[in-house]
């Protein structure tokens, strides 16, 4: 068994039986989690931001940082990890995957002003956001979102298993177990099942 | 600061003095040499000697760089010569440059007290310390953001020891804390309640008032407390405080730190204005940082 880790910014796409996936720490950044459950090809990303626009014309741009890059990049990578999808195009592609979505802890907000929210502060909702409509344009149905509040996650992705683990301050860890099989989604927490459609 | 708080906060000081590392008076000694431009590379070295234990874990911490060399220095570290210590400090002094060696002293000075177990906020081993040096980094660079730019000029020298120390209080509160989590658990569930709002209610101080009072004993500058005291409430009389601020933000994207809800940081609007910064600037720093692994390492590696 391979065991690949993800750093924050970057992102990868695979359909290899033999590899787990970890990502360990997310925080503020929002990791977004594409699935095939017919190949179980899957391709995951780790972005920090929501918008690419001010360095396009940059040697610094990173696709898998940005929320309204993401999306499509992943698609494009995960394109090329089966010969079967290689031949579809971006329309036929998207509506086999499915999306999970999680991290994107937002801080606390002195003086919050909806009508002059600084940029600063809503980075990580923003990236979210930008996320689930860049899905929803792309019409990828997003699964499972587990967004927002202040406890840091992890994902653990191997096989057609997909385990998400939510630290819960002085409580154990909240665990989520999603299993990808086609053609339905199943979600295990605290001891309840339920499908994911 | 109400009287109470005081006489709370200087108790908590002194019962922490016992455990101050003395390898600070080291810091000390060569941020006054950083304002004498003809210092010699020599009197540098000296004072590095001067402290025999932090100038082994700095010719360790500059071997780690070079495989072959961390094996040397790892195998003779107590069988070196004064001279050989002598001689490895003057080669990175001459190569890596003055400053790059303060901040890495400044950093292990405070290594140990940052890298323990803090259960009084959650932090496994080594946590608050992977965030300091995420927090001392991003500070250090969003001073040469702003140096470079003509906007102002921050030393990034005194941004980075700013950054590395500036949750430094939280050692100091930890004991109490962890003796009072039912407290603390019952505080946190309001989701409104900042850090250290929790601390004042249960310490009657928060990290940032202890943690400037601890640093004002070491006798650093005014500028490195006032950036303590106030990373947390960063006004316009307090740059340097409202760019730690932002580094404090910035460190949680570079390093996802653990601990009990360590993102429910309580954000300043105005810090962005007061610091001269820009969205894009705490952007391009986090990549920066997060590409920069070597620069990481040199200050994490274990």
């Amino acid at each position: 068994m391979k065991k690949l880790k993800l750093l924050p910014a970057s992102g990868l796409a695979c359909c290899d039986p033999d590899v787990e996936l970890v990502i360990d720490k997310i925080g503020f950044g929002t990791c977004l989690l594409l699935c095939d459950s017919q190949t179980m090809a899957f391709g995951v990303a780790h972005p920090l931001f929501h918008d690419s626009s001010q360095f396009a014309s940059t040697s610094i741009l990173n696709p898998m940082a940005y929320a309204d890059l993401v999306v499509d990049g992943l698609i494009d990578r995960l394109k090329h990890t089966h010969e079967s999808f290689e031949t579809l195009e971006k329309g036929a592609f998207a509506p086999r995957l499915g999306a999970v979505l999680i991290g994107g802890c937002i801080p606390l907000i002195e003086r919050y002003d909806e009508e002059s929210t600084p940029e600063l502060l809503a980075i990580s909702l923003r990236t979210t956001q930008t996320i689930k409509r860049s899905l929803q344009a792309s019409e990828i149905p997003l699964r499972w979102e587990q967004t927002g509040g202040q406890h840091r996650c992890s994902i653990h992705v191997r096989g057609s298993r997909v385990t998400i683990g939510q630290e819960r301050g002085l409580r154990e860890p909240l665990i989520s177990e999603i299993n990808i099989h086609h053609p339905k989604w199943q979600l295990s927490q605290e001891g309840q099942t339920q499908p994911l459609t | 600061m109400s009287h109470q708080r005081n006489q709370e906060a200087e108790a908590r000081v002194n019962r922490q003095l016992g455990e101050l590392p003395t390898s600070l008076e080291v810091v000390c000694r060569l941020m006054m040499m950083l304002r004498n431009p003809s210092q010699e590379n020599d009197q540098v070295v000296d004072v590095l000697m001067s402290d025999r234990d932090l100038a082994m874990q700095l010719v360790t911490r500059l071997a780690m760089r070079d495989k072959e060399k961390l094996q040397k220095a790892t195998e003779d570290v107590d069988a070196r010569t004064e001279k050989e210590i002598h001689d490895t400090l003057f080669e990175a002094v001459l190569h890596m440059g003055y400053r790059a060696i303060l901040r890495l002293v400044s950093a292990l000075s405070v290594g140990q007290i940052l890298s323990v177990e803090m259960r009084g906020y959650g932090f496994a081993k080594r946590e608050l310390w992977l965030h300091s040096i995420a927090a001392a980094l991003a500070t250090q660079r969003f001073c040469e953001l702003l140096a470079d730019s003509n906007r102002s000029d921050p030393d990034p020298s005194i941004g980075f020891i700013a950054g590395v120390m500036h949750d430094i209080g939280k050692a100091g509160l930890n004991t109490d804390l962890s003796h009072h989590a039912g407290e603390v658990t019952s505080a946190l569930e309001n989701p409104q309640t900042s850090w250290t709002t929790v601390e004042r209610q249960i310490c009657h101080v928060d990290h940032a008032a202890l943690g400037a009072l601890l640093v004002k004993r070491w006798k650093l500058p005014d500028e490195i407390i006032d950036a303590i005291e106030h990373h947390h409430t960063p006004s316009p009389s307090h740059q340097l405080a409202a760019i730690v601020h932002i580094g404090d933000y910035a460190a949680r994207y570079i390093n996802a730190t653990g601990g009990l809800q360590s993102f429910r940081i309580l954000l300043n609007p105005e810090a962005l204005e007061i610091s001269q910064l820009r969205l894009d600037d705490i952007e391009r720093v986090i990549l920066h940082i997060l590409h920069d692994q070597e620069t990481l390492n040199l200050y994490t590696s274990a």
